[in-house]
């Protein structure tokens, strides 16, 4: 149904009129173009999100609630957002309410001896991280960055780079407040049986299979307004110490921290290190990262992002340079450690650990990251994850392709196979060649360790259509190699049961196709049914994964 | 009461810097230029300002008609904020490039709509075009008396005195009403707007009528044909005459020069 | 340029939100880490550089009408403070969020979607020289009784630009007064432009008025040429942006230091002698056009080219304005050498320093949003323990003491040249 002058009414009467807004303008900003973002729904070329019929800005879990049961009574649709980065938070069909949850911006309370922080959608994890750090704690950093809502990758897996150390988002969710699609509120965990947030199972309704679904719910079931999540100990400051002059800000932190990036003569030695860091239970960050910005391009990238007076145009001199080649081929397989001793034994412990680590493995510190600017650049950049944007830095876009998650000797096997493969099309022009392996993701994507999740990124321009459809062509050549080569589904591809090219919901038939050819199709029919549970009006889009089959 | 209508036109600012002024390529149409709000065509503002002191004077009600398409509101509204009482804005896609023929029309057209005019006043000419034939056309169309050029308007019982400019001073002349008097510079400067004005005239609502709301099937086509509009290009030569002594100088400029006109 | 030419920043804005924070390598606490003050009041996503940039985008495809009341506001409702600007180039090196929402307004401008307060100020400007709503006549009052130079009678090689703000505001002149002062005692062949001074035309470029900024410029820039001016020293930072930014794209080539540059300079030559101290606990706030829009001007002239395939560069390198080379050291070295001065930092400082709420026209137009902007930098001020803010700009300097009126404050306002002129 559309909107009409009286159900903007009633929806203004609950946000109060400077909350909500039909206006063309305001709407034109909600639309996510799909050409650029690594959203996995893309690329596609001048494509937008369908227009929402209006947003609005609620300010409390009531307010939602009431939100909800006025687009139930009136068959409109809802989806809600935090910070709303991802494309997956904007409508896939007409007749949409778009809730932007910027206002919900609460930290309710910090339980520094319990180790949990209550949060509402809008606290992103640069900003709980700051104010944690106050108690000496410490909040897991999802891979999206910093930017992101900590409360919404609940609803996900959530894994990041310090998994090793504090888990994933999902696993972190304890007690909370969620609006069912009907409109219900239910406190779950401790809290809904009135004993606090401490726990996510209970007593009380335990909900986060639910809410998590098979791969997150995405906005499709429900709106999460509060949860409690468990947080981690912070060995450091109270206050992070940030120096250096934009965009070379560092951070020197006291001995019991270090950072390296570590370097392996080979695969198999990089994976075998893996393994000996998860047995020694060492490390507070985990993650190969810099190599994102493409193995052939990131010792001259980091000068330059390390070196304030530089310019992306002096990449191409700076490869050039012999200590800058040589930084690269020290950091062919490498992965970046951050050590935080709790205490002076702890940390010698550690370093000594690591030391025998490599002298097993034959591995090294990567001398050019041990230069004390550039340690203390990498060091913030770790902990503070708010570089996330870099991501876009050659040209505005990326999307993840090749990759899996799992035991690092299965992954490393096809890395160089994988390469091979993009390099040959990185010679078309349309995406930057960047030596084919831009491979990156968290060493340790199970908490304590026990697996390596990595993810290749093409980065194209999001402004030329040459070069995304280019791009196109390569996601479908790499997806078909994936296939042929039993390496699994390939990225870019996530969402395309979702959302097709005009930015609007797949039918339910090509979806049910879809669903019906993956490993385990008795999940989406389980999950209708779960969706005719507890959306019986159809609130949620098909972001929620169902099959009808 | 007196009822005056004012037509008042938007032109693109007469004193934007030259360096921001530009024409498109197929050298029909001035580009807007960046950053430089449209004015009130100059010589318009003159003819409102008459109409203010009128009403300064006796009970008056002031119409401003403007024609045109996508119109700048918030600069129009000034004649709000400067004692107007109502604007309306003729606003048709088919209003955009017309002619002073077609103008003419238009407005005409409006004012026979409005029904009740006693004086109609416009500016001599408008700053962009420079015609100065919008008014006059506008009252031969009405077929009411036309006093151009006025420097001064008194409006006594049922009649009006202009002071109209002559090339070597002024005449006066008197008519009976309705009458439509195009304005010069003579007449005195807009007044300022007051902020408490300005902010109320904010708030203040606009008219607008299309070609349907006046009643107009088709627009009469120009009967003015734009060949090219091109920036005048100023070049200036300078060339050094050297020479012993003045005598030798002027002897070898008179060669240069009779160079120049042969 | 035109707003056509932003089509590739509006395509490639990744959407990231960096725009709307300080940025995050920064944020010490929740209080203190937005950047962004148009978004943090108006909180729809349009009034963000990231949302602008969609809105551009809408607008330069058609899918939105240029004539709207609602892109009025959400072009006008922000103060040109540059955060995001700052804030996204951590990480990124081909967008200009400052410089896209600054041909918006001029495309805003340009189609007379102007808002009717700012016309009041534009028209005025227009006959008088000011943006302060006052007659040209009593432009140059504030030096009344100086034994300074008028430079339109007798030649100098240093002038001191006063500037509308301080030029009007009577509660300020005291600045003004206090810096042509110190630098004619410090043996600077200084002179001013008395009533014949106008304008800078900083703040109606940052409103989109570009076509009355250049009138302003073009005629500075021909006086000072005229009279053989060889540095230009002002007390604004507003006017400092204007001459040591906005001025050499028209040709200017003039030395342009802001006061307390000046000052600095001369308290290392030993020509500034302090006398007394002045036991206070200060902050200092950085003014954005002194601090990360101080930037001296580079000039390019480039096209855009790739390398890699598709790494978007510019040949020659397009300059970079990050905010690392603004004014930051300066007043507060010159904070630092007052006997008695104890200098204590707010959590946003220099490059991502939070507005002080007076620019881009907001002031005039959005006076609560202004104003609530204004109140957050007090509240951050307090939350040091100073008794003070100090800073190096008038518009600061107003807004601020209208916040500390209006909220009944003890904090004092104060310019750093004041507290200069106190010591000696």
């Amino acid at each position: 149904m559309a909107l009409t002058k009286k159900i903007y009414q009633l929806f203004e009467d609950i946000v109060g009129p400077e909350n909500i807004s039909n206006d063309p303008v305001v709407l034109a900003s909600y639309q996510n173009p799909i050409n650029r973002a690594s959203n996995h729904m893309g690329p596609f070329y001048d494509v937008f999100t369908p227009q929402a019929v209006a947003v609005l800005l609620p300010a409390c879990t009531e307010e939602v609630s009431n939100i909800i049961k006025v687009c139930n009574k009136y068959g409109l649709k809802l989806k809600a957002f935090s910070t709303g980065w991802s494309g997956m938070g904007y409508p896939c069909e007409d007749d949409t309410i778009q809730l932007d949850l910027r206002r919900m911006n609460k930290i309710i309370q910090i339980d520094d001896k319990n180790c949990f922080a209550v949060i509402e959608p809008y606290v992103i994890a640069a900003v709980l991280q700051a104010e944690l750090m106050k108690y000496g704690l410490n909040t897991h950093n999802i891979g999206a960055g910093a930017q992101a809502s900590p409360l919404a990758s609940c609803a996900y897996l959530g894994p990041g780079p310090d998994s090793v150390f504090m888990g994933f988002s999902n696993e972190n969710l304890l007690g909370g407040e969620w609006v069912l699609p009907n409109g219900e509120i239910v406190r779950f965990g401790t809290l809904g049986s009135g004993s606090g947030w401490h726990y996510g199972e209970g007593p009380g309704p335990s909900v986060r299979a639910v809410l998590k679904g098979l791969l997150g719910s995405m906005g499709a079931m429900g709106v999460i307004t509060k949860v409690a999540l468990k947080v981690y100990p912070w060995p450091g400051p109270a206050v992070l110490p940030v120096k250096g002059t934009i965009p070379a800000y560092y951070t020197e932190l006291p001995d019991n921290f270090k950072y390296y990036t570590l370097g392996f003569p080979t695969w198999q030695a990089f994976a075998d290190a893996q393994h000996k860091i998860w047995d020694a239970q060492i490390g507070y960050i985990l993650h190969r990262q810099f190599n994102k910005m493409g193995c052939d391009l990131k010792a001259g990238v980091i000068r330059i992002l390390t070196e304030s007076d530089r310019h992306l145009n002096d990449l191409e001199e700076l490869l050039e340079d012999p200590e800058v080649k040589r930084h690269t081929e020290e950091a062919r397989h490498d992965f970046e450690i951050v050590l935080a001793g709790m205490t002076p034994r702890d940390i010698e412990w550690q370093e000594k650990a690591l030391e025998e680590i490599l002298a097993e493995t034959g591995g090294w510190k990567v001398k050019a990251m041990q230069d004390p600017m550039r340690n203390a650049w990498g060091m913030l950049y770790l902990i503070r994850w708010g570089h996330k944007n870099l991501n876009y830095l050659y040209s505005g876009s990326y999307e993840g392709t090749a990759g899996m998650s799992g035991s690092p000797d299965f992954g490393i096997q096809h890395i160089d196979k994988v390469k091979a493969f993009k390099q040959e099309w990185d010679k078309k022009g349309m995406m930057v060649a960047d030596g084919g392996d831009s491979s990156m993701g968290s060493v340790g994507v199970i908490g304590g360790g026990g697996g390596f999740g990595w993810e290749v990124h093409a980065c194209f321009d999001s402004h030329s259509k040459e070069s995304v459809e280019g791009t196109l062509e390569f996601f479908d050549a790499m997806a078909k190699f994936m296939k042929e080569n039993r390496l699994g589904p390939e990225k870019s591809k996530h969402m395309e049961p979702m959302r097709q090219s005009d930015g609007r919901a797949t039918p339910q038939e090509a979806r049910n196709k879809m669903f019906g050819a993956t490993p385990f199709p008795i999940v989406y029919k389980y999950q209708k049914k779960v969706k005719d549970a507890f959306d019986p009006y159809d609130l949620g889009d098909v972001f929620y994964k169902y099959s009808t089959d | 009461m007196l009822n005056i209508v004012v037509c008042v036109k938007q032109v693109y600012d007469p004193e934007a810097p030259a360096s921001l002024f530009q024409i498109s390529s197929d050298g029909k149409k001035a580009i807007p230029p960046q950053g430089t709000p449209p004015v009130l065509s100059p010589f318009d503002e003159n003819a409102l300002e008459a109409a203010l002191r009128i009403k300064d004077i006796q009970e008056a009600k002031i119409i401003v008609l403007s024609m045109g398409y996508k119109l700048a509101k918030p600069i129009l509204k000034k004649t709000l904020a400067v004692g107007a009482d109502e604007l309306i804005l003729l606003e048709d896609k088919q209003f955009e490039e017309l002619d002073s023929y077609g103008t003419a029309h238009i407005l005409a057209c409006a004012i026979q709509q409005i029904k009740n005019f006693d004086i109609i006043l416009c500016g001599r000419q408008a700053a962009d075009t420079d015609a100065g034939q919008v008014g006059s056309g506008i009252a031969e169309i009405l077929q009411i008396p036309d006093i151009t050029l006025a420097r001064k308007v008194e409006v006594s019982s049922d009649k009006v005195q202009v002071e109209r400019l002559m090339g070597d001073g002024y005449e006066t002349v008197e008519t009976a009403m309705p009458v439509l008097i195009t304005a010069s510079n003579e007449i005195g400067d807009l007044r300022y707007p007051s902020m408490r004005k300005s902010l109320a005239a904010q708030k203040m609502g606009v008219t607008s009528w299309d070609s349907t709301q006046l009643g107009l099937e088709t627009v009469a086509d120009n009967r003015v044909k734009l060949q090219k509009l091109y920036l005048p290009e100023r070049n200036s030569n300078c060339q050094l005459i050297n020479g012993e002594n003045p005598e030798e100088m002027a002897a070898k400029l008179t060669d240069v020069l009779a160079g120049v006109v042969k | 340029m035109a707003l056509e030419d932003f089509r590739r920043d509006q395509e490639r804005c990744s959407e990231c939100n960096s725009c709307k924070w300080i940025p995050f390598d920064q944020i010490k606490s929740q209080r203190f880490a937005i950047g962004c003050p148009s978004i943090a009041y108006n909180n729809f996503t349009g009034y963000s550089a990231r949302g602008r940039f969609a809105i551009g985008l809408a607008l330069n495809e058609g899918r939105i009408d240029l004539y709207s009341d609602k892109l009025q506001e959400i072009v006008f409702k922000c103060l040109t403070c540059g955060n995001c600007d700052v804030a996204h180039k951590v990480c990124r090196y081909d967008v200009e969020p400052l410089d896209h929402i600054l041909e918006m307004r001029k495309t805003l401008t340009g189609a007379g979607q102007v808002l009717l307060e700012h016309m009041i100020y534009i028209d005025h400007l227009r006959k008088e020289d000011n943006m302060m709503l006052e007659p040209k006549a009593k432009r140059g009052d504030w030096a009344k009784g100086l034994d300074v130079k008028i430079a339109t009678d007798e030649p100098c090689e240093v002038i001191y630009h006063a500037g509308c703000r301080f030029s009007f505001d009577e509660e300020l002149w005291p600045s003004a007064r206090s810096a042509a002062t110190i630098l004619k005692n410090a043996g600077v062949d200084v002179g001013i432009m008395g009533k014949d001074e106008a304008c800078c035309g900083s703040r109606v470029h940052s409103m989109g008025f570009e076509g009355e900024y250049r009138k302003f410029a073009e005629n500075a820039i021909d006086a000072w040429k005229t009279q053989g001016v060889k540095t230009v020293v002002t007390s604004c930072s507003d006017c400092y942006y204007a001459f040591n930014r906005l001025y050499p794209r028209l040709g200017a080539h003039f030395e342009v230091l802001h006061t307390v540059q000046y000052l600095e300079r001369l308290i290392k030559e030993g020509k500034i002698k302090f006398g007394k101290s002045i036991p206070m606990k200060v902050t200092y706030h950085d003014p954005c056009h002194l601090g990360r829009q101080g930037e001296s001007y580079v000039p390019w002239d480039g096209v855009a080219k790739k390398i890699k395939g598709q790494i978007n560069l510019f040949n020659p390198p397009k300059p970079r304005y990050t905010g690392a080379r603004g004014v930051y050291d300066a007043p507060r070295n010159v904070l630092k050498s007052i006997p008695g001065i104890e200098l204590v930092e707010m959590e946003r400082i220099r490059e991502y320093a939070w507005c002080c709420g007076a620019g881009g026209g907001v002031r005039m137009a959005y006076p609560e949003f202004s104003g609530w902007t204004a109140a957050e930098r007090i509240e951050e001020a307090k939350s040091t323990g100073a008794e003070a803010i100090v800073t190096t700009c008038g518009h600061c300097e107003r807004n601020f003491l209208d916040a500390v009126e209006t909220a009944g404050e003890k904090m004092k306002v104060l310019d750093v040249v004041q507290l200069v002129e106190q010591t000696m």
